[in-house]
This record gives structure tokens, C-alpha cells and sequence, in this order.
């Protein structure tokens, strides 16, 4: 447990990299929606964007970078496969937590002000914060985290079998969806995915997320045991 | 009095077609300093590799302070390994580095860090990647000898170091070892620099173990005898001949088998030179391709072959 938690420390020694760079690009994303706002969009009629989205993205990045040279380096330190994955993945949930807490804050904001005072709305979106701010919070954590242990399990993939790891995963959950696909079809059942879809909350597809989670921490960890460095 | 640290017997890493180590067995002694010699890919790395779990044996049996190392922190929080190609995160700065092995080696000496970074004159405003390759090698020295672990494996370490800077790592490293004795290994290919260093040898040759014996051992173990061709032959007999040069009627011959005062004498008598071996040439003539039998299976066959 010791040597986990001083992996998360490790993964944090140049927060630059996963604290400065997603706050420069939410913040760069929140200034253009301003600049838009007030140059571009006339009237008073709130809009809303997805600008948000970017600093979420940057997990993607985060996951592959946690592992691609930090994972090499840890074996050097002596580290077990187990600490390594237990303190990256558990830094990582603190980190999208911090991102969602963010979130939720700077739609309080945005609502106080009318949208930043030009009525451009990034934080406070219509179905995102209709529910509670739990809700708001699950689901931004949920599609952060998502986003990291994606980049994470791909480049683990990549590490452990190189480019045919990576492929034969794409391919792999390529399949699964048209899997899925294919039998709503072929059950004449779009449109009650439809209605069923319509009929869920961020706080619902936030515990969606929380599942197919799970299965990629599971997987992450089985493809990172035998990986070498 | 010495106990073993590390045991290794029958040990095999079978790649798709290629076998990077072949039935390698071994015992490692606490306290001892370990030359690991031998030539690119004959598998030091890999050896080194599976000691500390960052690599997998395919067969065989593994055993560091009598246990497997794979994901046993109590084992392999007591070794240190920076290989030579040794990888760290964007972005760290050597002192981030420093930073994260103090966290993780339990006898980590921050003195001697900020010491060698001194002696090293290592840059602490640059990230590791825009380091020379020197540079990012004194950056693994540091961390080896910094961490003080039980067993420390230096892989190739003075990988573009400068004569100083080598100088300087082989006078820390004898006086860290004399004053806080661990196992150290010490993968080289260049022999003669870290053969006074060395207390015991261990060559592999294509993922074989061609030689494991104590350093003063070797030292008496070959010589080479130069003189007339005829005489020269006379005098070997039925000796395990390593190497054989002839240049016209004069031959060079290095030959295996200790020496007694005696046969010393009798060689001069006849009027042959006889010449020391190095460690460097000893392994060179054990390892190189035009080796007489080498394309025999085992050491022992090699020998077989040569007789």
C-alpha cells in the first residue's frame, strides 16, 4: 500500500503534466468561448458548448503517457507491476475527481453570471445538470476516468504485444458494438433503444460507464502483469 | 562468511526461435562484486532482466534472497537495476528522478546523491531527455550507487562517460562497496577497465555460462607461449589450446591450464616466451567466432572437440 501511494506521488513529481496541461487547455477552451460570446454571438439567448470536453480529453493522453515511459521507469525502481498499476489508476480517480468537482463549480459560476456575462454556457449544460450535482459529478468523473483507462489499456496493449496488441483490441470492441448492433436490428428493437436512451439520467449512464470502467481497470491489470518494460 | 543471494538453476528464456539464455545456473554471494562479461546480445541484460521480474524466464528455477522476485516487493525493494537503455517519464528533470527512487529504496543516501551529481557536474535544469547520452548514464550511476540496495546491477554503465567520469564512478564504486559491502554486478564489455575491480567472473556466450570463477582464480589460469612453431607444439602437448596464431615458422599459442614453476623454467629453457593472459583476452579467446570448436554444443563439448 506504502509503495502505491509513492507511485501516485511519482506519477505527480512534474504535475505539469497531468494537473498544468489539462487547466491550460480548459482554461484556453472557457476564454474562447468568451471571446465567441462576446464578438461573435449577438442577442441574449444563452448557447451552448462542448468546450468543456477538451480538458477531458487530455486523460486520454494522461493514461498513455502514465504508463508508455513511467511504467519502464517504475520496474528500474524496484516496483511490482501491482503497486504500480494500483497507485497510477488510484491517482488518476483523485485527479478526474478534481476535474469533476471543476466542473461542477464552474457551472455554479457560469449560472451566477449569466454565462460568463455573455451568456455562453460550457459547465452548466442543459441534460448534464438537470438531475443533481452528484449526478453532474458522476458523469464527468465517469467520462474522465473512461477516457484515461482507455488510453491507459491501449498503451499497456501496445507495450505488451506492440501494434498487434493495439489492433486486435480495436478490432475486438469494434466487433462487440456491431455485435450489439446487429441484434437490436435484427430484434426490430431501435426504437425501444431509443426510448430507453431518451429515458436515462447523467447519474444512470454515469453507473453505464462505471461498468464498462471496471471491465477495462480489470483488463488494464491482466494485459500489465506479464508486460515488460 | 558469505551466504547466497541469488540462486538460479537450469534457467532458460526461449525467444520465438532463439534462445537468450541456455541452462544458465548460478549462485551469486552476498557481499561479492560481480563481473558480468561477455559479448552484445550474449544475454546479460536478459539475465539481469529476469533477476529483478522485469523480464520472465521461460523454464527454471529463480530464487532472490530464496524467493521468486515476481511482484515480491519484500525481494525486489532490496535490488537496484537501471538498465542501460533505461527509460524515464516526460518531462522529469534528474532531480525528479532522484526524488522517486528516494521513495521507493529504503537505504537511499541523499548525500551521496547530491555528492555524485556534484562530482558528475550533472545538469539539473534540463530534462533527462535532452541529456547527453553520458550524461543520462551518470543519471542511472546515481541512482545504482545512491540506492544502496542489497544487490545493485550496473548495466553497461559508462555508456558514453568520459575517461574522468569513469574514473570517478570506478573510485565510488570501490569505496561505497568497501564502506557499505552489497552485491554488485557489473555488466561490462569493456574488460580490462573493471578487471582489477572484479572479485569474481562470469562470462556468457550466446546465453551459456562459459565461465564463473573467482577473479584471482583466472588470473593464473592461461598463458601464451611464443617461439618456434615445433617447440611450441611440443612443449603444449595434450593442453586445451584457446587460441593458435602462426606467423611464418613462429607460433603464438594461448593455452589453458595453469602453470607450475617448473614447466615455467623448462619453457624458458627451450627458449619460448611466455606471456600473461588478460581477463579481456582470456574472455575474447573464449567467446570470439573463430574459437577452435565452437560449433560444439556445451563448453564441455567445445573442449572435447579441441582435444
Amino acid at each position: 500500500m506504502r509503495q502505491a501511494i509513492n507511485v501516485g506521488r511519482m506519477q505527480m513529481l512534474n504535475r505539469w503534466q497531468f494537473v498544468g496541461i489539462p487547466l491550460l487547455v480548459l482554461s484556453t477552451a472557457l476564454a474562447f468561448v468568451i471571446v465567441i460570446g462576446a464578438l461573435l454571438v449577438p442577442g441574449s439567448k444563452p448557447f451552448y458548448t462542448g468546450a468543456g470536453q477538451a480538458a477531458l480529453w487530455c486523460f486520454v493522453i494522461g493514461g498513455v503517457q502514465s504508463l508508455t515511459l513511467t511504467f519502464p521507469f517504475s520496474q528500474g525502481l524496484s516496483i511490482t507491476r501491482r503497486a504500480y498499476f494500483i497507485g497510477t489508476t488510484g491517482v488518476f480517480a483523485l485527479l478526474t475527481l478534481g476535474l469533476a468537482i471543476l466542473f461542477y463549480l464552474l457551472g455554479l459560476v457560469e449560472n451566477a453570471t449569466d454565462g460568463w456575462f455573455v451568456h455562453g454556457y460550457v459547465f452548466a449544460l442543459p441534460w448534464v445538470t438537470s438531475q443533481s450535482w452528484y449526478g453532474t459529478m458522476a458523469l464527468v468523473w465517469a467520462i474522465g476516468y473512461l477516457l484515461f483507462i482507455s488510453g491507459f489499456w491501449l498503451a499497456t496493449l501496445y507495450k505488451r504485444w506492440a501494434i498487434n496488441g493495439a489492433l486486435v483490441a480495436g478490432v475486438g470492441i469494434a466487433l462487440i458494438f456491431l455485435i450489439i448492433a446487429a441484434v437490436i436490428t435484427f430484434t426490430h428493437n431501435w426504437a425501444a433503444f431509443g426510448q430507453w436512451a431518451m429515458q436515462q439520467t447523467p447519474l444512470s449512464l454515469a453507473g453505464g460507464i462505471l461498468v464498462a470502467i471496471a471491465v477495462l481497470v480489470g483488463v488494464s491489470f491482466l494485459t500489465l502483469r506479464r508486460a515488460l518494460p | 562468511m558469505t551466504a547466497p543471494v541469488v540462486e538460479i538453476s537450469n534457467l532458460m528464456k526461449r525467444y520465438r526461435d532463439t534462445s537468450a539464455l541456455d541452462d544458465v545456473s548460478l549462485t551469486l554471494q552476498e557481499n561479492t562484486l560481480y563481473g558480468l562479461l561477455g559479448r552484445n546480445g550474449a544475454g546479460k541484460t536478459t539475465l539481469m532482466s529476469i533477476l529483478t521480474a522485469q523480464n520472465f524466464e521461460t523454464s527454471g528455477t529463480v530464487r532472490v534472497f530464496g524467493k521468486h522476485p515476481y511482484e515480491n516487493a519484500s525481494v525486489l525493494s532490496r535490488m537496484c537495476f537501471i538498465r542501460e537503455s533505461q527509460k524515464y517519464p516526460d518531462g522529469f528533470r534528474p532531480r525528479h528522478a532522484f526524488q522517486a527512487a528516494a521513495m521507493f529504496f529504503p537505504n537511499w543516501d541523499q548525500q551521496l546523491c547530491d555528492q555524485l551529481i556534484h562530482d558528475f557536474e550533472l545538469p539539473q535544469d534540463r530534462t533527462i531527455k535532452k541529456l547527453s547520452r553520458g550524461q543520462t548514464s551518470a543519471v542511472g550511476v546515481i541512482i545504482g550507487l545512491a540506492s544502496r540496495a542489497e544487490i545493485t546491477f550496473f548495466d553497461e554503465p559508462y555508456l558514453g562517460l568520459d575517461a574522468v567520469a569513469r574514473q570517478i564512478f570506478y573510485d565510488r564504486l570501490l569505496a561505497e562497496y568497501s564502506e557499505f559491502p552489497r552485491t554488485i554486478v557489473l555488466s561490462s564489455h569493456l574488460i580490462d577497465e573493471v578487471a582489477n575491480l572484479l572479485e569474481h567472473v562470469i562470462v556468457l556466450d550466446h546465453g551459456r555460462v562459459v565461465m564463473d570463477a573467482d577473479a584471482d582464480e583466472i588470473r593464473g589460469t592461461a598463458f601464451t607461449l611464443i617461439g618456434p612453431g615445433a617447440l611450441v607444439e611440443e612443449f603444449i602437448g595434450g593442453r586445451e589450446v584457446i587460441h593458435r596464431e602462426t606467423i611464418g615458422s613462429f607460433a603464438s599459442v594461448t593455452v589453458e591450464c595453469p602453470l607450475s614453476d617448473l614447466e615455467r623454467r623448462e619453457a624458458t629453457e627451450l627458449g619460448l616466451d611466455v606471456a600473461p593472459v588478460s581477463l579481456q583476452q582470456l574472455v575474447v579467446r573464449r567467446t570470439a567466432p573463430d574459437r577452435p570448436g565452437r560449433q560444439g554444443d556445451s563448453p564441455a563439448d567445445r573442449m572435447e572437440v579441441v582435444r
